[in-house]
């Protein structure tokens, strides 16, 4: 007689592994000083940082209560002080750009920016799209 | 050899990529080399490559620091990426073509510039989001690539 096994993952497991990495990358540009990378870019605001931790944590939470597994992104910021976020999976990417008041998610499939990339605002109501979108691929 | 000249397609262009993982300039993720769309960063929105062809193909000589990362690309490829595309107030669009143009400089002879013909213009926001696809398509090329000369992160 087989016998079925269940296997129970444990999504706020690794969730908490996950905001602890968060954490960690926004601490790291919390200490960023402008002209940080030697080529004059600004430091992002307090505003920023918290604008950015507030969107990161608001689409995980609901990455993770559709029952999805948590992904730690690639976080910086950019020339012009934005928070930048980044997964990568496969060929596909999903990149936000956050600003103090402001987002914009980006995905990518190819090189090609007139074929393979999309830009537009984010809105709460794309998290769960984008996030499929991206672990479809 | 003047540096001057076109940039070919089939040039090799060289990029330092700052060597310290914090920087985000690159990552390893699942094993994988990942160049970032950050190592393409730049305040003019005209990222700086050297010309391998005029220091000899020794991209040693293009690192910033020694513990930076050489990653390289050829101009054919960064002019294949198409164009950028910005939304005007009419609803029309604009279409940026990317390019390689020489750009020497006394210190750096062999220095190029990546360009969109014609610049961007527009709210600050148009054009952010237009050099960031750009920057995204660099790297993703980059990441292709792989290093030619690895970093060496402290």
């Amino acid at each position: 007689m087989d016998t079925e096994v269940t296997v129970f993952t444990q999504p706020w497991k690794s969730y908490q592994a996950c905001k602890l990495e968060i954490s960690e990358q926004f601490d790291i540009l919390a200490q960023r000083e402008d002209d940080w990378d030697g080529h004059g870019s600004p430091k992002p605001t307090d505003l920023t940082l918290a604008h950015a931790k507030v969107v990161i944590g608001a689409l995980l939470d609901a990455v993770i209560s559709s029952g999805h597994r948590c992904d730690t992104p690639s976080i910086s910021s950019d020339e012009d002080g934005d928070v930048t976020v980044a997964w990568y999976e496969g060929e596909r990417q999903l990149h936000l750009q956050i600003g103090e008041h402001e987002a914009e998610f980006f995905k990518v499939w190819g090189t090609n920016i007139d074929t393979e990339m999309d830009v537009d605002f984010l809105k709460p109501d794309n998290y769960l799209m984008l996030w499929e979108w991206l672990i479809d691929g | 050899m003047d540096n001057s000249e076109h940039v070919q397609d089939d040039e090799e262009l060289y990029r330092s990529v700052r060597g310290k993982l914090e920087d985000k300039e690159y990552s390893i993720r699942k094993g994988k080399l990942i160049i970032e769309a950050a190592a393409f960063q730049d305040r003019y929105k005209q990222p700086s490559v050297d010309r391998a062809k005029l220091i000899d193909h020794n991209p040693a000589l293009s690192q910033k620091s020694e513990t930076d990362g050489i990653i390289s690309i050829r101009a054919g490829e960064v002019r294949a990426i198409g164009t950028v595309k910005t939304r005007i107030s009419n609803g029309n669009v604009d279409d940026h073509a990317v390019d390689v143009i020489p750009d020497p400089t006394h210190e750096n002879p062999a220095h190029a510039k990546i360009i969109v013909k014609p610049e961007f213009w527009g709210s600050n926001n148009k054009q952010r989001n237009a050099f960031k696809l750009l920057r995204i398509a660099l790297a993703k090329l980059a990441t292709k690539n792989g290093w030619i000369i690895e970093p060496t992160p402290q």
